[in-house]
């Protein structure tokens, strides 16, 4: 692409682990600077690691991409890198342009003077001349919608406020290159409508946008490829919707192996659970589930991860030690945000029907069929009921985990939302109406 | 014509620092200008003596030795001008290099939010602490000016050739100054060793009491060797004078702060963008 407007080639970055060797190397590289060396920047030295290794994409004017990955992958590095604070260990990053940053929006701002004053000085940071920041300043203000508490001491003004005088100072300044740091999610639905808008319009102009967030509604939004970032390792560059899936996939692995989430989940089964369980395992010594795994529903091999709509397995390994009459076995499903989503239970499922069961080992396997659950990770709770006896005979929470993977041929994107299944639906559309309606007005004033 | 902007792990801009320095401050000197009143209304917003802080310091800094000197305690020995101006003038001196240091040894680290965040050139937000400089340098030759008047020193157009001399201490200041805030974000106790330094560096200095009368020989050896002495001696004479047998002396120690002004800007150009990531 010769006519490129964001290049970056190679790019890695290290950072000290601790304050002292921060503080060493910091010296160190300082030095050699000094005596006409370059600094130390191809080998990792110990207590260093990499930040960012080998990061490569290019951009095109007019472009917007958004970079994903989970905190301490490497986004915030890059951008700062970007904007000129860090320097690369290797590689080039190269800008045509001029570069506009909305990097915490309001930075710089002094709480002591008044939105006028801030809005010179930040004006002048963006790189904007003094007649041009005069030329704008009515915009600015129109668009931050502050024409009454202007004059007023920006440490008066509510968070909102401060972050919307950012957002529009950064905006009017036209940059040819727009970084912009998870700004967008403030200030009220009106105001982030008009956010919005005014990307797609400066884009329209030939601004490239680059655009870290954590939102994939938001990079959906703004931007049509995307990048991934996995401690430090990039994906290169990718449509917005795969980074948006991979970034949903790493995240929903993570709320599976993390601790935090587990035990709270663990824990809030207890809570829904009689005072008289006592614990996140127990029963009443009549049977135990000795083993329990996720596994291919074909082969039977364990597995964690699931395609969208792919059928599951499952398997316990049970052994009874007193006889049980009617025995039913349950595998109850958590979501992240909502608990017992929905029940499997051998008594009303095909093949199993209820069971009388001598003292011994069994292997119960269970295929969930077709399964609907939207992207995301679920855990398992498994218990042994009996149908005449009112209490579970056995009970484990939270006995597995596993991820359903975002599907490649739709883009499911239900991060924001808190949907967790997916029904087959059909859409139509048919005009009822061919002016613009009641409907249209009331809708406008709710906007407004 | 679009400009490109570079980034490789050892930038390295052809041609001279110091030219490509006033380049980068003149294009920002709005800026320069804005963040300089802005940091000035700031400070004196909410104090209660308000711009009087500007007079007050220099004047309370000179006290103590004048009430030495009072009290018998300091005896400069012979002096042909009132020794309260004679300190003051001294300490005036001294304190444009000592403050310069500071403030321009701090100027990044107080910027550090500006430096993350915007692509300012980093000598632009230090030459904004500049400002500060100048505008503390001016307050005080202000009240030299009164003290003159009040003494009833003879002010004549060689009194203003004192103005012009006491750039040398300001430059030396403004080169140390910009290589200890560089070396400040990495060392974060840069500047109070480069300014405890210079306050053991005063006492080899003839600041508040006078050279030619020092007993001890080799004070008066160390003394005369120091290349301060002649920034603060030389100026000083002039205004009370308008005489000095240290022309020379002062001619090579003017060369030697243009020098440091140099390497101090170099060092400073060479390490920046290496300090961000220890903000």
């Amino acid at each position: 692409m010769a006519d490129f407007s964001v290049r970056v080639e190679g790019l890695w970055r290290k950072f000290a682990t601790t304050a002292r060797g921060a503080l060493k190397y910091g010296m160190i590289d300082s030095a050699r600077r000094i005596v006409g060396m370059k600094k130390d920047s191809e080998h990792l030295r110990p207590n260093e690691f990499w930040a960012l290794r080998d990061v490569s994409f290019e951009l095109g004017r007019g472009e917007a991409m958004g970079i994903m990955g989970v905190n301490g992958s490497g986004k915030t590095t890059l951008l700062r890198i970007l904007n000129g604070a860090y320097s690369p260990d290797r590689g080039k990053v190269t800008m045509r342009g001029r570069v506009g940053s909305l990097i915490a929006a309001g930075a710089g701002f002094s709480p002591m003077l008044s939105g006028r004053e801030n809005v010179q000085i930040n004006g002048l940071l963006l790189g904007l001349t003094p007649n041009e920041i005069r030329a704008r300043f009515d915009e600015i203000v129109d668009f931050a919608g502050l024409d009454k508490f202007i004059d007023m001491p920006v440490r008066n003004y509510s968070s909102g406020m401060t972050v919307r005088l950012g957002f529009a100072i950064a905006v009017a300044a036209t940059p040819d290159i727009l970084l912009v740091d998870e700004v967008l999610a403030v200030g009220d639905i009106a105001f982030q409508k008009r956010c919005y808008d005014r990307m797609l319009a400066i884009r329209n102009q030939g601004t490239t946008v680059i655009f870290v967030s954590h939102s994939i509604g938001a990079v959906w939004a703004v931007c049509d490829s995307g990048l991934f970032l996995d401690k430090g390792i990039s994906s290169g560059k990718i449509s917005a919707e795969d980074a948006g899936r991979a970034y949903d996939l790493q995240n929903f692995r993570n709320s599976t192996k993390h601790t935090a989430t587990t035990v709270l989940s663990a824990e809030e089964n207890l809570a829904a659970l009689p005072k008289e369980y006592g614990g996140h395992e127990g029963g009443s010594g009549d049977v135990i589930v000795e083993q329990f795994r996720l596994c291919d529903a074909r082969t039977g091999e364990p597995r964690k991860e699931f395609d969208f709509g792919e059928d599951i397995g499952l398997a316990m390994e049970v052994l009874v030690v007193h006889r049980i009459d009617h025995a039913i076995f349950r595998h109850s499903i958590d979501a992240v945000h909502y608990k017992f989503i929905c029940n499997l239970d051998s008594s009303y499922s095909e093949g199993m029907g209820l069971q009388n069961l001598e003292p011994g080992r069994y292997i119960v396997r269970t295929i969930v069929r077709r399964q609907r659950f939207r992207p995301g990770a679920y855990s398992i709770n498994l218990a042994v009921c009996q149908k005449n006896v009112g209490v579970h005979l056995y009970f484990r929470a939270n006995a597995g985990q596993f991820v359903v993977r975002p599907p490649t041929d739709r883009f499911l994107y239900d991060s924001d939302s808190l949907a967790i299944v997916d029904f087959e639906s059909h859409f139509s559309l048919d005009r009822t109406e061919s002016r613009e309606g009641p409907g249209s007005r009331i809708l406008n004033v709710a906007a407004s | 014509m679009t400009h490109i902007t570079v980034y490789t792990p050892n930038n390295r801009a052809a041609g001279l620092t110091a030219i490509r320095f006033v380049r980068e401050i003149y294009t920002y000197r709005h800026l320069v200008w804005s963040l300089f009143a802005r940091d000035f209304r700031a400070q004196f917003k909410q104090n209660l003596l308000g711009y009087a802080w500007a007079i007050l310091t220099p004047l309370v800094g000179v006290f103590s030795f004048i009430f030495m000197n009072y009290a018998g305690i300091l005896n400069p020995g012979p002096l042909k001008v009132p020794y309260p101006v004679y300190a003051f003038v001294g300490t005036s001196l001294w304190s444009f290099l000592t403050s310069t240091v500071a403030v321009m040894g701090n100027g990044l680290k107080s910027q550090s939010d500006l430096i993350m965040r915007t692509n300012i050139p980093k000598i632009a937000l230090a030459a904004s602490s500049l400002a500060s400089i100048g505008y503390g340098v001016v307050i005080n030759l202000l009240m030299i000016g009164v003290m003159l008047v009040i003494f009833r020193m003879p002010i004549g157009w060689g009194t203003l050739t004192f103005l012009p001399l006491v750039l040398p201490m300001i430059l030396l200041g403004v080169g140390i100054g910009l290589a200890t805030s560089v070396v400040a974000i990495i060392v974060k106790d840069a500047v109070s060793i480069v300014t405890q330094a210079l306050g053991i560096l005063m006492f080899f200095t003839p600041v508040v009491y006078v050279a030619d009368n020092i007993k001890g020989r080799l004070l008066y050896k160390l003394m005369m060797d120091n290349p301060l002495t002649y920034l603060v001696d030389v100026p000083r004479s002039i205004l009370f004078s308008q005489k000095t047998e240290y022309w020379p002396q002062y001619l090579c120690v003017t060369l030697l702060s243009v020098v440091v002004l140099l390497m101090g800007a170099k060092i400073f150009e060479i390490v920046q963008d290496l300090v961000a990531e220890r903000l």
